[in-house]
């Protein structure tokens, strides 16, 4: 490989990343303002204009705190951990999201599998972080973190799955194209929703967030990280919620898909502004829930999955391509 | 007529208690089940209502039914 595709290939991927960990810090503060609205109160404010600068004053407090890392841990493991968690949730951003026609990194054939694949792999960092630890809250927060995610990985599988039906392919800008005459969230909306409480729970979000609930497990698998090790778990959790976010507006929203009233002649890409839009909204979701539901207790998740929504969703595999064959509108 | 039903009744009586007890599951299966019956039951009736399928894709070149002509002109000199 040349020297000078290597460098642009370099330059791709710091054009995606960069805006992406920014983007990952500015959630923090959208969350906490959008929170703090919620509950009729003003959240940061002090440090810059409207609390802008606050997520890089707490990296800054995070990263000049002393790192702790207790004796008879496993010292690999304990650092391997948070850089998987991070380096998994950073890769989903990178081979398969299209920014725009044409503008994916790698508009890979298999992207929805590349997707799945990494959200698995993203278990073992949270596996890793409470078995390295040697500490028995650590273990136990990650075990049922574990347990819960591979569990609604099923739902989600089987809500995609019904995606790739409708468009018989496992590529995003296809899926995407496909959606030009209407997003898949109108004849899919009961999807859509058993999909959304998967994403939830994937990125151990409330209601599902018994396992690092403050109140419950101090802070579950990522008791004993900290400044550093606990950056890199934030950013994971984080980015995590926006590539989920992404996703969701590429699977269900019409992605870049924008209303063509004009022909757009300027260098500016809209379609990433109309993606970035599309995104914010399963965003604001995301807080939305964490400020109006309870949390579920563990046992109580779990049954969710295996006792409510798995039978719905075998039953919606099972309708749905029978309503294609019976009218007669397989895609391929 | 209520002969007829008799045999039934306690299977009645079951789908009554299961989906108000479990209605997550007694809907799940109803809804799976509606699946094949319309798979079955609705191309013939779109049938007589006049849908004509589309003719398949071709998924093979259509060799003609004829022997093969000679070719000419392709020979080494």
């Amino acid at each position: 490989m040349h020297i000078s595709s290597l460098i642009f290939n370099l330059i791709d991927v710091l054009c995606v990343i960069l805006p992406i960990l920014l983007a990952v810090a500015f959630m923090t503060i959208i969350e906490r303002k959008q929170l703090a609205a919620h509950q009729r109160r003003v959240g940061p404010n002090t440090v810059g204009y409207y609390g802008i600068l606050q997520p890089f004053s707490d990296a800054l407090k995070l990263i000049l705190k002393e790192t702790i890392i207790p004796s008879h841990s496993n010292k690999v493991l304990f650092y391997l951990a948070p850089i998987s968690t991070l380096v998994f949730s950073l890769l989903g951003w990178l081979m398969v999201i299209p920014f725009g026609k044409g503008l994916a990194i790698s508009d890979y054939s298999l992207g929805i599998l590349y997707t799945l694949a990494l959200s698995s792999l993203g278990v073992y960092g949270i596996l890793f972080a409470g078995w390295s630890a040697n500490s028995k809250y650590a273990f136990l927060g990650s075990l049922r973190s574990t347990a819960a995610m591979i569990s609604y990985e099923l739902i989600l599988s089987s809500a995609i799955l019904i995606i790739i039906f409708l468009t018989g392919s496992f590529n995003f800008t296809t899926i995407i194209e496909i959606q030009q005459s209407i997003w898949f969230i109108i004849p899919l909306l009961p999807v859509f929703i058993f999909y959304f409480i998967a994403v939830l729970a994937e990125t151990s979000r409330t209601p599902f967030d018994l396992q690092e609930a403050e109140s419950e497990l101090v802070s579950g698998f990522m008791t004993e990280h900290s400044s550093v090790p606990f950056v890199f778990f934030f950013l994971g959790e984080y980015s995590s919620i926006v590539l989920f976010s992404c996703i969701t507006s590429i699977l269900f929203l019409g992605g870049y898909n924008m209303p063509e009233v004009f022909v757009n002649d300027s260098i500016f890409n809209l379609q990433s502004i109309f993606l970035g839009i599309k995104t914010c909204l399963p965003c604001f979701l995301f807080v939305l829930v964490r400020a109006t539901l309870p949390r579920l207790r563990y046992d109580q998740l779990i049954d969710l999955c295996w006792l409510n929504l798995l039978p719905v969703a075998v039953a919606l595999i099972i309708l749905v391509p029978s309503i294609l064959v019976a009218f007669d509108i397989v895609p391929y | 007529m209520a002969f007829l039903f008799r045999p039934f009744q306690r299977s009645y009586n079951y789908l009554y208690r299961t989906a108000h007890e479990k209605p997550v599951m007694f809907y799940s299966v109803v809804l799976g089940v509606i699946g094949p019956v319309m798979t079955i039951a609705i191309p013939p009736l779109r049938e007589s209502f006049g849908y004509v399928p589309p003719p398949a894709v071709p998924s093979s070149y259509p060799l003609p039914n004829r022997p093969r002509r000679p070719l000419s002109g392709y020979d080494d000199e």
